[in-house]
């Protein structure tokens, strides 16, 4: 049993420290998740707490999960959506229905040395920043999550394969972005080595 | 090193070693693992070095988060799930819990919005759905105790009156004219909305009071726990009909007060001392926790609190005491927990302006 499998055990069993360890190790990928959804900390600081309060009053039904990221993932997802809904007084008329996606995708320009680079790396960004929200967040998930695309499936509520297409979308777009010929890129490479 | 030669560009992506090495700058450096394999592969670069430009170009920069903003939920889940784990004490008191905080819940109701015992049925079950309108007037000099509908406490101060009902989006809403205390029950997917003229304040579950009487140049927002939203029109030079951001909102957190000028439209926040603090919220502490404590001295204690008078006949609490833990839970929510620890014969009303506690004795 993994480290993980294990403490959602001990959480289902009703152990309260499980519990505080889960907040203390997901509470933030929590809250930098909910920012890309909604634009409210307080909101979100809320809905995590309802979150694990609801968890662990269900945790005698809960099923054993291997992964326990994307199950709170979902379950922060959902809770904000139903939020959203109910508050519709306070966003503005514009289709509610649909949840935003608002990471805003910058560049590191300290590691860049280079106008070509520079060049590249910009028109990437600018492809990035274009997509699609769910393929947005599809990106978001799979990189700086790390999560499979059967997790990031169950996250956003979507079948395996369209998880599967978001991403490769996502990065097909972006191949327009990239010289052809592979020897530029491999020139490139070995040069920048040589600095 | 794993075999990378199957990677293509989101295996390289998905890697926290790979991403670690292009954010450390790990690629300007040809000794470090990844450029060694890249170099010693070069078949491979290509993908490699579009996954690192890639890399290069999504970065997200993260605000911070408000100073102990992981604390509080910490701090706020741990105290909501101490007070659900009352339920599951003695054997009696399972069945008898259930069976009190229904008719309790349903007391409040009725008391307040059926005259007759016999509509009780109907009107609980009508409640949400049918949007039974609440009103409440103070008309007295003291300060007068509200239960609403949803489980929220209010102190109703003298010369103020409120309204509530359910918004068409399941919001809870409240119409306040002049001064009120309010402990609003937690529910994040039903937002507590409170409308004094121009102003909107809004909650999800917490305790405040707002200043609001007609005649005041400046509404007060006076925050005790947790946080509002406060709302209003913009000056009016600088608002454009039918612009949603025509609203200028401010958050509010606990041990704060926000002055809003109705004139000009301006809002003013400062922080508010411990002493200042006692003019617009009472003295309720954060958690009580009774161990072996007389019932009555229970009552007693959170009538103090909130600056109210509880009736009740003690004798027929002699002997009888309790151990339990309460938090920011609304007055009401204490006092029908406190209730229902003592036994299913025991219960509160409020007649007249003022809290009457109703018992058989203790265990009956």
């Amino acid at each position: 049993m993994t480290e993980e499998e294990q403490l959602w055990r001990h959480f289902t069993n009703g152990h309260e420290k499980a519990l505080e360890e889960l907040i203390r190790l997901f509470g933030k990928p929590l809250a930098l998740y909910g920012r890309k959804l909604v634009k409210d900390d307080l909101l979100i600081q809320d809905c995590i707490q309802e979150v694990y309060i609801q968890l662990w009053q269900y945790r005698a039904n809960l099923r054993q999960v291997t992964e326990i990221r994307p199950y709170l993932f979902t379950c922060l997802r959902r809770k904000l959506i139903t939020a959203l809904k109910r508050e519709r007084l306070f966003v503005s008329s514009e289709n509610e229905e649909e949840l935003p996606f608002r990471a805003e995708f910058s560049i590191e320009e300290r590691l860049i040395e280079n106008e070509t680079e520079a060049a590249r790396v910009r028109l990437i960004n600018g492809y990035i920043n274009q997509l699609p929200k769910r393929q947005k967040e599809a990106i978001y998930l799979r990189f700086f999550e790390n999560m499979s695309n059967d997790e990031i499936a169950t996250v956003m509520g979507i079948k395996y394969q369209t998880a599967t297409n978001l991403i490769h979308e996502a990065l097909a777009s972006l191949r327009e972005s990239f010289p052809n010929k592979f020897t530029t890129l491999l020139l490139v490479c070995l040069d920048f080595f040589l600095f | 090193m794993k075999i990378y030669f199957d990677y293509k560009v989101q295996d390289y992506l998905a890697d926290e070693s790979f991403r670690r090495w292009v954010l450390d700058g790990g690629f300007r450096n040809q000794d470090s693992a990844w450029s060694q394999w890249l170099l010693q592969n070069p078949d491979y670069a290509g993908e490699a070095m579009k996954a690192r430009d890639i890399v290069l170009a999504t970065q997200l920069t993260e605000e911070p988060f408000e100073e102990g903003y992981f604390d509080t939920i910490r701090r706020e889940t741990m105290g909501a799930i101490q007070v659900k784990r009352r339920f599951v004490r003695p054997l009696w008191w399972q069945a008898a819990a259930a069976v009190v905080l229904v008719s309790g819940l349903l007391g409040w109701l009725v008391f307040y919005q059926a005259p007759s015992p016999e509509t009780e049925v109907a009107t609980q079950e009508n409640v949400p759905a049918e949007n039974v309108p609440f009103f409440q007037k103070n008309t007295s000099s003291a300060i007068l105790p509200v239960a609403l509908p949803d489980g929220s406490s209010v102190l109703l101060h003298p010369h103020s009156e409120l309204s509530y009902h359910y918004g068409p989006a399941g919001t809870r809403e409240v119409q306040l004219t002049g001064k009120a205390f309010f402990e609003v029950l937690k529910d994040p997917a039903s937002p507590f909305l409170v409308y004094s003229g121009e102003m909107v304040t809004k909650v999800l579950g917490t305790s405040f009071t707002v200043t609001a009487y007609a005649t005041d140049a400046d509404f007060s927002v006076v925050v005790k726990t947790g946080k509002v939203a406060v709302s209003a029109p913009k000056e009016k030079n600088e608002a454009t009909p039918g612009n949603a951001d025509n609203q200028t909102t401010i958050h509010l957190v606990s041990n704060e007060q926000l002055f809003f000028n109705r004139e000009k439209a301006h809002f003013k926040r400062r922080e508010i001392n411990q002493r200042d603090m006692l003019q617009y919220v009472p003295a309720t502490h954060y958690a009580y926790a009774f161990e072996d404590t007389p019932v009555a001295e229970v009552f007693r204690q959170i009538g103090k609190a909130y600056g109210l008078d509880i009736d009740m006949e003690e004798s027929l609490f002699s002997g009888c005491e309790l151990t339990t833990n309460l938090t920011d839970e609304p007055l009401f929510e204490k006092l029908s927990i406190v209730c229902s620890a003592v036994g299913p014969g025991t219960s509160f009303v409020v007649e007249e302006g003022r809290i009457k506690v109703l018992s058989k004795g203790c265990n009956q």
